[in-house]
């Protein structure tokens, strides 16, 4: 599958996302790939699946970000390869773990410019507690509106009738998720 | 009544006039949620941004929780013979990783090689039965059968291309890379199939050491633009080791 088709996949909508996420993370050559590269330098089979998992999320994410979708046409699979070592990388850095990295050829000009992961664990629970409080459609707006979508665009994707309707859910949806981290500093403190 | 929530963009953006701006600063000190929400923009934007991470994440449990069987009255001794067979397939991969993996077979394949994605034909009933049950079973893995019909006679030559397409990603797949490459060189002035057919020849190339070919292949597809900027330098890197 080419880059550009499965950019196409995640925008269009909630079902062709899910879609697209199911032909990756069933892709097995690709997966063994992942799991030799992570195993080859210095990880386990644990982190190759973590690594892989992240490597979907940040695709997903990068490719539906209005900011940061600057990826070039190209083969999908090579793409989430170079995805998932700098993830590995990025990793192998934050332990210190240098000396177990045997592959030096991702450098800094080849990393993908991809979006940084927001959530880490403490923060996805957190962020669950959130969600349940949340009015139906909230999330669908304010994912749009976090990743700059313009309010047109919102209209257009999410089916309101006009900008203005989309403005109003977007600033109800927003002062619902203010109020709530008013009221759960705790929570909030988790999500800074 | 205004509604200063949906200003907050704008004020954030230094977008409002004057008068809004007045407006706006005045209503912040009175209102303690507009200003909380003012303080915290950032944080609200970047909570909404990650509602794609969530999403993902759920999506990727649910397929996780698929994998795992949902019968659970295997007996303990069971479970250590699985752990054990794991253990032993592990012990097995990591030799295959550590001795044959110099190459970096699956890096090569992870970078270049592009899967089947042929186009619908026209055929007769017969021709395109014998097709479908033969990807149905190249996507269930199971090579033999689905290499066992691929190879019977097909009256339909755009059907044969495909299915000549599968043998030649069957044959890669089983790492059987003298009859792969054979057919995807029969493949490469083809319309269609043409292009993945040269780029994985390319692959095939680089994993068999034949680096001449390698590099006659690798200028070819250079005219031609169809490399990606991180195929050019993972193919140049290749070549040159």
């Amino acid at each position: 599958m080419t880059l550009a088709i499965a950019i196409s996949q995640v925008n269009q909508s909630e079902t062709t996302r899910s879609e697209l996420i199911s032909i990756v993370f069933n892709n097995m050559s690709l997966k063994k790939a992942v799991m030799n590269y992570v195993i080859k330098n210095g990880g386990n089979t644990d982190d190759a699946s973590i690594v892989f998992s992240d490597m979907i999320v940040q695709f997903v994410k990068t490719a539906f970000s209005k900011k940061t979708r600057t990826i070039d046409d190209g083969n999908l699979d090579a793409y989430l390869f170079t995805i998932a070592k700098y993830i590995w990388i990025s990793e192998i850095k934050k332990k210190g773990k240098e000396n177990l990295y045997k592959d030096a050829q991702l450098n800094e000009e080849q990393a993908p410019s991809v979006e940084k992961l927001f959530l880490n664990s403490e923060r996805y629970s957190a962020l669950h507690n959130v969600l349940d409080k949340l009015r139906n459609n909230c999330k669908a707006v304010l994912m749009h509106w976090g990743n700059g979508y313009s309010m047109q665009e919102i209209a257009d994707k999410l089916g309101y009738l006009s900008e203005g309707m989309a403005r109003k859910k977007k600033s109800q949806c927003m002062a619902e998720l203010n109020e709530f981290l008013m009221n759960n500093p705790q929570l909030k403190l988790q999500l800074q | 009544m205004m509604d200063y929530f949906d200003l907050i963009d704008d004020y954030k953006n230094g977008l409002l006039s004057n008068e809004q701006l007045v407006a706006f600063e005045n209503e912040m000190s009175k209102d303690p949620k507009l200003l909380h929400a003012v303080e915290n923009y950032a944080l609200i934007k970047n909570i909404s941004a990650g509602l794609i991470e969530d999403e993902v994440r759920q999506e990727i449990s649910k397929l996780q929780s698929h994998q795992i069987p949902k019968n659970n009255s295997y007996g303990k001794l069971k479970w250590i013979y699985a752990i054990a067979g794991i253990l032993i397939v592990l012990i097995a991969l990591y030799f295959i990783v550590v001795k044959y993996n110099e190459n970096s077979q699956s890096e090569v394949i992870a970078m270049l090689y592009q899967g089947p994605d042929p186009e619908n034909s026209r055929g007769t009933e017969e021709d395109l039965n014998k097709i479908d049950s033969a990807i149905n079973y190249y996507k269930l893995n199971d090579y033999d059968k689905a290499l066992k019909l691929f190879s019977q006679k097909i009256s339909n030559d755009s059907i044969a291309k495909i299915a000549d397409c599968y043998k030649a990603h069957i044959y890669f797949e089983k790492e059987d890379y003298s009859h792969s490459e054979k057919i995807f060189k029969s493949l490469t002035q083809h319309t269609i199939y043409g292009p993945s057919a040269r780029i994985n020849l390319l692959a095939i190339y680089i994993l068999t050491g034949q680096k001449a070919k390698g590099r006659i292949m690798y200028e070819d597809l250079l005219k031609q633009g169809v490399l990606s900027d991180v195929q050019k330098t993972f193919a140049e890197n290749k070549l040159k080791e």
